[in-house]
């Protein structure tokens, strides 16, 4: 029997020895009371200076502080496992786990292993992490992870506002992608995603229209993640909301078509009025040639003279035109004002008052939905007064002119509409040249072609819009929609 | 200004002139310039086109075997400009229309409108107002100052 007892004690002595992990015997106060030579090499001390210390004097001070060896539990049977901060004799801090049980009533055996190395990769991990969320929590990027089917495995914060908002999802509940998107959204991704898998990322813009009719657009971009091995993880998607972007564009767009066509008016305006200004010059250096050239007869000679009095009259009176309609194109200082329909209606009627009775009109205004408009007076005057003389100027021979007026409101603007039943206007052959300066389609009747040019420069001065509707000798509507001023 | 096509010169030997413009002191200028050079030229001015291109239609070939017909179209004129007048012309089935030179008068600058012209192949040039004297002399390529008399 001895003999057995001290071959097992000479393993366990090799084994205590020879391993790896440091090893340390102490007494229920602490004291060691022995330690293998990995402890020493661990903590840099000699055999014999551990022998006369305590393992308290290896612990971080604020470890033990926090949590002091337990040796009543010890002394009770209880196994401790536990990581502790301690510190070797140069005074580096390591972290420890250490295996602690009673041996017996008198001796604590403990295993312990230097595990800082995996302290510290866990702590980069964790700061990574924390580093990481921080990110994805704190874009306005919505990132969503994907397996390789498509089923969801993660998201950020913006994620799942996205989620929530266009696709009314819950949160928490277990979402595969294609069961989410619309069939045509699906039919898309089956045909990029293979290239996304080979790893060329793809990228859309996509559009959800708001149950109160405002549009939100995104950004889309689709890549693949590979794990560390190289080997596909799953597919991550980046949602990007450019809803601001989109509509400066589509403002940017109506801006740029604005102004081209407004450029395109006033070239327009320029060759019409050049035209209008050499055609009565064209005729004055012809008349006074042939009066320089002479030997012409006396009729002729007077028929020049005539001719050449009437273009210069007519010269005066474009250039005298040009100076009415440049005045609308200065800044608008009048007052913007209070325009009561009824009033001004009847100011007018009253103002043309030989024009109606000469010619038996009838003029009629009904403003019971819309009564007033907060404008500028003097426009206002103006294109009812042009309006209504033109429909009683062109109106049929042999039929009296009956106009009628009714205004009504519309999104925020108020809409006027000034109907006939007179010559009416073919706008098959003309409809583009109808508020044109200039232009006339009535020659029978007098007329310079300029009032409804007028009435379509005013009402766009004013921001709103003119337009016209008619059958030849039926009669016409002409339609304006004009914004309360403020 | 003008850009003439065809380089032949016009017979000045009683030739007619048609035109058509909406203008009535430039139809008069028109007319009194043509007789100061050919002094008995037959002159027809129409202001509304529609009585012109009437008055072509009628126009009886065999009166002209000899003389030359010119027509000067003004391009501007309300509801049916020279352009309208000139496709017009075209699907007429007299043959004396295309023995007339046609030429399209205007008093714009608008440079789309002397391109839009020559791209008519019945016409032959464009005038920008007013008509003078060295224009029509040019055309029938006149040496002298001196006015041709008719039938001379």
């Amino acid at each position: 029997m001895n003999l057995d007892s001290s071959a097992e004690e000479g393993r366990y002595k090799s084994l205590f020895e020879q391993a790896t992990d440091a090893i340390m015997i102490t007494d229920f106060t602490g004291n060691f009371l022995d330690v293998n030579s990995s402890l020493c090499k661990l903590f840099g001390y000699t055999k014999e200076q551990l022998l006369k210390m305590s393992v308290h004097e290896l612990i971080d001070s604020s470890d033990l502080d926090a949590r002091p060896i337990p040796f009543d539990r010890l002394m009770n049977g209880e196994q401790q496992f536990s990581e502790r901060r301690m510190i070797t004799k140069d005074g580096r801090i390591i972290h420890v786990e250490a295996n602690v049980k009673k041996l017996n009533n008198e001796e604590i055996l403990a295993i312990a292993r230097d595990v800082s190395n995996l302290y510290h990769s866990r702590n980069q991990l964790r700061l990574s992490e924390a580093h990481l969320n921080t990110i994805l929590d704190n874009t306005n990027i919505a990132f969503i992870l994907l397996d390789k089917n498509l089923k969801v495995i993660t998201y950020n914060k913006e994620a799942k506002k996205f989620g929530q908002q266009e696709y009314h999802l819950e949160e928490n509940k277990e979402i595969n992608l294609f069961e989410v998107i619309t069939p045509a959204g699906r039919e898309y991704w089956e045909k990029m995603l293979p290239q996304a898998f080979n790893g060329e990322p793809f990228e859309y813009e996509i559009d959800y229209v708001q149950p109160d009719g405002r549009v939100h657009w995104y950004y889309v971009r689709v890549c693949r993640i590979d794990n560390n091995q190289g080997e596909i993880y799953g597919i991550m998607i980046a949602i990007q909301n450019i809803t601001e972007q989109k509509e400066m564009n589509m403002q940017q767009e109506q801006i740029t078509d604005d102004l081209s066509h407004r450029n395109h008016d006033l070239e327009q305006f320029a060759y019409i009025v050049s035209h209008n200004l050499r055609a009565p010059v064209a005729n004055i250096i012809g008349a006074t040639n042939l009066l320089q050239v002479g030997e012409n007869t006396e009729e002729d000679t007077s028929d020049l003279l005539l001719g050449l009095s009437e273009a210069a009259a007519k010269l005066d009176t474009v250039i005298q035109d040009l100076n009415t309609i440049l005045q609308l194109n200065k800044e608008l200082k009048s007052e913007f004002e209070f325009v009561d329909f009824r009033v001004l209606l009847d100011d007018i009627t009253e103002s043309i008052h030989s024009l109606v009775m000469e010619n038996n009109a009838s003029i009629s205004g009904n403003f019971e939905m819309a009564k007033e408009l907060r404008s500028i007076k003097s426009y206002i005057y103006s294109i009812f007064y042009n309006l209504i003389s033109n429909s009683i100027k062109y109106s049929k021979p042999d039929l009296a002119p009956v106009i009628q007026i009714q205004s009504y409101q519309k999104n925020g603007q108020v809409i006027l509409e000034f109907r006939d039943n007179g010559l009416g206007i073919d706008l098959n052959r003309h409809g583009n040249e109808v508020f044109g300066l200039y232009k006339r389609f009535h020659i029978e009747k007098d007329g310079k072609g300029v009032g409804l040019f007028m009435v379509k420069t005013q009402v766009e001065r004013l921001g709103g819009k003119v337009s016209v509707e008619s059958i030849p000798n039926q009669g016409s509507v002409f339609r304006i929609e004009i914004p309360q001023g403020n | 200004m003008k850009e003439i096509k065809v380089k032949e010169p016009l017979n000045p030997v009683n030739p007619l002139f048609i035109v058509m413009d909406d203008d009535v002191a430039y139809n008069h200028i028109s007319r009194i310039t043509i007789r100061k050079i050919f002094r008995e030229a037959d002159v027809q001015t129409f202001e509304k086109p529609a009585a012109g291109l009437e008055f072509i239609r009628n126009l009886n070939e065999a009166e002209y075997t000899n003389r030359d017909i010119v027509l000067l179209l003004d391009i501007n004129m309300p509801l049916l400009n020279g352009f309208a007048v000139l496709d017009a012309l075209k699907e007429s089935f007299n043959p004396i229309i295309r023995k007339i030179k046609i030429y399209l008068v205007s008093s714009s600058i608008d440079p789309r409108d002397s391109l839009r012209s020559l791209a008519y192949e019945i016409t032959s040039g464009y005038i920008s107002k007013p008509l003078t004297l060295e224009i029509l002399k040019d055309l029938f390529q006149l040496q002298d100052n001196n006015a041709q008399s008719a039938g001379d």
